[in-house]
């Protein structure tokens, strides 16, 4: 709480100060995005953070957004920056938040600095998912960047750059901690997530044409609330401890592992990422992957892409003779698979406009990313635009 | 046979030689193609422990020429790699200079500029050149 606390008072210095510096900028960012979902047994999310989405209707929440950038350049080496966004949360309420803000170092010798609240270098577009201008697709595959569900924390970055004879690399360590809520919608609860000694290193190395990354993060993670906290306590009062210390989701040593391959050659574009999340709890481990190619005709890019996400052991298949924890196993399937097609259009230096369709087909009982009370998971067809735009 | 002629003329006349150019009393000399797009999409400032500045030209049609020969990027590709950076806040967004201003700003040694060859000044000497 106090690194919260920290973190505002920096935030309300920035906004402060900037007024009288002639050093200020600000910039804005966001999508006018739709989605139509066919299947009205599902409702389509971009991620579990929304409860919202399309499900057999038109749906302007799932995409759309509005952000904000401010930076304030102390001097050569010192700025502080921040970005808030505003969009459709996971109780249905247009609302803003501050999405990272920070301190920044820039040694001008290779090193950067960051201290403050920082995206969580997950994915090779984790520091810019909202910003829709910058991506090729509309969202990226939640078969690889919905496995962990946070996406900030509070600490430090440390990122160091350089080049070896034709070829750079970047080295990039993070140390911090996180205070989030989780909802489990399935199950209509929220579950309060406390993140401690999160620690990842990230390698990219290539040249502009080709890149390789490599991600390794862990950390110890609580998820709790009250219901959770009577089902394991009861599961122990029974003595059922094995139950327990096999699912409970306390201090639990967790982590991730990504390699990625891209590519952006002679108009070729191919990118992919797999990922791998161990949380040994009632979380559960699952890994994916997405392969994307596309080529660029000047203003027109088309592209397609194939993603598939497994649990490791199915959670849906869980059968430990309590039927509140079996509920809690049932709700973590996240097996499925997508083949995307679409065209990104660029207009000019501030517009773009997407369009692109999906088929997803959800894997195992009580299944997908996307909303459903069905039991026996079904196909569907999803259509999407998006105009993005940066100023 | 005169339309293709006529084609070929127009296509000569609007498809620049771009150079990337230096001024003379910069330490910097003959760099690398690669050294050339790493500068210029901030993966470095460097080269060979020299600081270097590089600045981008107001004219669309040079800097397209730029995009698509030497950093082999079409330009829809390199706004969204741009904003990408912007918008991470890797790297505040390079202002684009007019032809004055980037004649003043490269007098400054180790800016480097890309330009149509045709305009070299004797007082710049080209550090890459596409082949």
């Amino acid at each position: 709480m106090k690194i919260k606390r920290l973190f505002y008072k920096i935030c309300i210095f920035l906004l402060a100060t900037s007024v009288y510096s002639s050093e200020f900028d600000i910039k804005t960012f966001g999508t006018i995005g739709g989605v139509y979902n066919d299947n009205s047994n599902y409702i389509y999310r971009k991620d579990i953070f929304q409860k919202d989405g399309s499900s057999d209707d038109l749906s302007f929440k799932t995409d759309t957004l509005i952000g904000l950038q401010t930076s304030l350049y102390i001097n050569e080496k010192f700025s502080l920056l921040l970005q808030g966004i505003v969009n459709n949360n996971y109780n249905d309420e247009v609302k803003a938040k501050i999405d990272w803000g920070y301190l920044k170092y820039d040694s001008g010798e290779n090193v950067i600095v960051k201290i403050g609240r920082i995206r969580t270098p997950y994915y090779k577009n984790s520091d810019n998912l909202n910003v829709g201008y910058s991506n090729l697709m509309i969202r990226e595959s939640v078969e690889v960047y919905g496995q962990v569900p946070f996406s900030s924390y509070n600490g430090i970055e440390v990122i160091y750059s350089n080049i070896i004879d034709r070829y750079f690399y970047t080295l990039q360590a993070n140390y911090g901690s996180a205070e989030l809520t989780v909802p489990i919608h399935s199950l209509n609860q929220k579950a309060n997530v406390e993140v401690d000694d999160l620690y990842s290193l990230n390698i990219t190395f290539g040249t502009t044409a080709l890149q390789a990354r490599f991600t390794y993060l862990n950390a110890d993670i609580t998820a709790s609330n009250a219901s959770l906290e009577q089902l394991f306590s009861g599961l122990r009062a029974f003595g059922l401890n094995e139950l327990a210390d096999k699912y409970e989701f306390k201090d639990t040593s967790s982590e991730y592992m990504g390699v990625g391959l891209f590519l952006d050659y002679n108009n070729i574009l191919f990118s992919t990422e797999c990922g791998h999340r161990k949380i040994p709890s009632f979380f559960a481990d699952v890994h994916g992957y997405y392969a994307t190619l596309g080529y660029s005709f000047d203003k027109f890019i088309p592209f397609i892409t194939y993603a598939k996400s497994k649990m490791d052991v199915p959670t849906y298949e869980a059968n430990t003779g309590v039927a509140a924890l079996d509920a809690l196993l049932h709700a973590q399937n996240l097996a499925q698979s997508s083949k995307t097609i679409g065209v990104k259009y660029f207009i000019d230096e501030n517009f773009d406009l997407k369009f692109q369709y999906e088929h997803v087909v959800p894997k195992g009982d009580y299944g997908s990313y996307h909303l459903s009370s069905l039991q026996k998971p079904q196909k569907l067809n999803v259509f999407s635009f998006a105009l993005d735009f940066i100023f | 046979m005169k339309i293709i002629f006529s084609l070929l003329l127009f296509v000569c006349f609007i498809d620049a030689k771009v150079v990337v150019v230096t001024n003379k009393k910069s330490q910097l000399n003959a760099i690398p193609k690669e050294i050339v797009q790493y500068l210029y999409l901030a993966k470095t400032d460097k080269v060979e422990s020299v600081k270097v500045k590089p600045i981008l030209s107001d004219d669309k049609n040079l800097h397209d020429e730029f995009c698509n020969t030497i950093l082999c990027k079409s330009e829809s590709q390199y706004n969204s790699y741009w904003a990408r950076l912007v918008f991470t806040g890797r790297k505040p967004i390079a202002k684009r200079l007019e032809w004055g201003e980037m004649v003043k700003k490269l007098q400054e040694p180790n800016t480097i500029a890309y330009i149509d060859k045709k305009d070299l000044r004797k007082e710049w000497k080209v550090i890459y050149e596409e082949n």
